[in-house]
């Protein structure tokens, strides 16, 4: 469980400050597929970010196993990262001159995961998400679709329970769209919690629960 | 994160890019050759117009200074002077007073000190000394001895041209002297509180040994008001100075350089891989192994740059000498400092990239 707690966040443009968040408190179960909406500039990825280790709040807290992650030393929060949250960007983050095996194999590099054991782990995922037969192509030769399937991959690589997934289908065209949407209900219901930000309704009608922000503030919590 | 991992990311960020490491690694060696050719011939233009000099003009290798103190003889000595002949003019106007009767014919002389005492035989008596303020050591011409006008433990009264006076005890005789001579020590003087003597100015003159940091001692004395002068030489300290400032100011430069062009080659690189550090940064990788992932390239980098400029510079400068020895004798640059060099440059480098790195990801 993912407990949010009084989280503020400001940010620092010049000599503005500008609150991105303020005061949310939310919960998060083990499982689930539950998605933030808003306009841009609501706070989702801010939110998201907060939630995985990735921008230390202002103000509060994001309890996961009873521990505050941002009261961890920075190796810790990276193990926390490596070993609890799969990320998936709009922008994917691979490396391109690397291919889709490498991409993946980061990860594993991450958590000292036994080389002789890897190609395996590595395979078994990417059969899963439909890229086993291009696991020898560089990344920037694949499709946007592809790569977030990649990105699905590496995320689950490590066994991660959290799939943290900010606008996972914004560079995509509507069917690659639906096949990556279809990737995450699926892994829902495995029973790893999956977050998704999105700004697209349709998106997140197909979610459980949605939230929805404004202005940094949470206007909606209900489930669907 | 394992070192296999770690070197491997290494590898693949360097394979990743190629023309930019070859670019940045191609940049590092010539500021880098550049600086060390500059520094190895200004740290050695020194010698070099020493062995060209001691070629051509062995014999102009002395020097003289005035306003010398006891303490200056130790330090010139450290500075390869040697025959420390220590003078004073204005002592022949101190009047020796023997019997109650100023003798005429009798001149007094300075004693360099224990050097040149050693260079003199002392045929009666002995060569230690002592001095208080009323009383200091003497030593006379042989053939005064000899013609029993002195006798060593003698006393003997000196009045100098201000009307002071001191005893001076006969300690022995000096087999070369030539002319009628009483030599009192320098130190026995120079010791001596009260002495009006004392307060004459006493001239230097000595050979050396070389040039080698010559202008450093020159403008040290003169701060302290003691003007060192070495004859024929001076045109050639007054080039060397000049030739020196000139090296010195391109090295600075170069540094300047070196530094601007290390700092901007790692922040381009550094914000050409943005996205990839953040990959690594979300999928888990701690700062820390993140630096230690480019700190390796950058070493690896550096060490490439120098080992390479090392090699340019030893040609360079084996040139520069092919060059310098067919057509001035004797002038050659000396080229084992450039080992040493490279080493404190490279340790300079990667302390500027751990500062510069630091800065960057607290940004980031």
């Amino acid at each position: 469980m993912i407990e949010v707690k009084n989280l503020s966040v400001r940010y620092q443009e010049g000599d503005q400050a500008f609150l991105a968040l303020k005061d949310i408190q939310l919960t998060f179960p083990d499982s689930g597929f539950i998605s933030i909406v808003g306009r841009s500039g609501s706070g989702k990825s801010t939110l998201l970010n907060a939630m995985g280790g990735l921008g230390k709040p202002t103000e509060g807290a994001i309890i996961y196993n009873h521990e505050n992650i941002y009261q961890k030393t920075d190796k810790e929060l990276a193990k926390y990262r490596s070993e609890n949250i799969g990320y998936i960007f709009q922008e994917f983050y691979l490396e391109n001159t690397f291919t889709v095996y490498q991409n993946v194999e980061i990860a594993l590099m991450v958590t000292k995961y036994p080389r002789n054991k890897r190609k395996e782990k590595i395979y078994s995922l990417l059969e899963k998400v439909g890229m086993l037969e291009k696991c020898n192509v560089n990344v920037g030769k694949l499709s946007g679709g592809e790569k977030q399937r990649v990105c699905i991959a590496r995320a689950l690589i490590n066994g991660n329970s959290v799939i943290l997934a900010d606008e996972p289908c914004g560079n995509l065209d509507s069917y690659h769209g639906d096949i990556v949407m279809k990737l995450l209900e699926d892994l829902s219901k495995e029973g790893k919690l999956v977050v998704l930000v999105t700004h697209n309704l349709e998106d997140a009608k197909k979610t459980n629960r949605m939230i929805e922000l404004r202005d940094g503030i949470v206007i909606k919590d209900e489930n669907i | 994160m394992k070192i296999f991992d770690k070197i491997n990311l290494i590898y693949k960020e360097i394979k990743q890019d190629k023309e930019d490491v070859i670019i940045t690694i191609f940049v590092k060696m010539l500021l880098f050759s550049i600086i060390l050719i500059l520094i190895v011939i200004t740290a050695d233009l020194d010698s070099m117009f020493d062995r060209y000099l001691k070629e051509s003009m062995p014999e102009v290798y002395y020097a003289t200074m005035n306003n010398v103190e006891e303490k200056d003889i130790k330090e010139l000595q450290k500075a390869g002077f040697y025959n420390i002949y220590i003078y004073c003019e204005n002592i022949s106007e101190a009047k020796l007073i023997y019997n109650n009767k100023v003798q005429k014919d009798i001149s007094v002389d300075i004693l360099s000190g224990e050097e040149e005492l050693n260079q003199y035989e002392v045929v009666e008596g002995d060569k230690s000394y002592q001095s208080n303020n009323q009383e200091c050591d003497l030593w006379v011409s042989y053939h005064l001895i000899g013609s029993n006008k002195f006798h060593v433990g003698e006393k003997l009264q000196l009045r100098d041209k201000d009307g002071k006076e001191i005893i001076g005890i006969i300690k022995g005789a000096l087999k070369k002297c030539d002319e009628d001579t009483i030599y009192i020590s320098f130190f026995s003087l120079s010791n001596n509180e009260e002495i009006g003597m004392r307060n004459y100015p006493y001239t230097m003159s000595a050979n050396m040994k070389s040039i080698k940091n010559y202008d450093i001692l020159k403008y040290k004395m003169r701060f302290k008001g003691k003007i060192l002068k070495a004859g024929d030489l001076e045109e050639y300290f007054s080039f060397i100075f000049i030739a020196k400032g000139i090296f010195i100011g391109l090295s600075i430069i170069g540094l300047f350089l070196l530094i601007s062009a290390i700092n901007s080659l790692y922040s381009i690189r550094l914000e050409k891989r943005k996205k990839y550090i953040q990959m690594l940064y979300v999928v888990g990788l701690p700062k820390k192994t993140i630096k230690e992932i480019y700190n390796g390239i950058y070493i690896m980098c550096t060490l490439a740059a120098i080992i390479m400029a090392m090699v340019i510079a030893h040609g360079v400068i084996d040139y520069i000498n092919f060059f310098l020895e067919s057509r001035i004798q004797g002038m050659y640059i000396s080229e084992k400092k450039l080992i040493y060099l490279a080493g404190m440059i490279s340790i300079i480098n990667v302390v500027l990239m751990k500062r510069s790195f630091s800065k960057r990801s607290g940004n980031s």
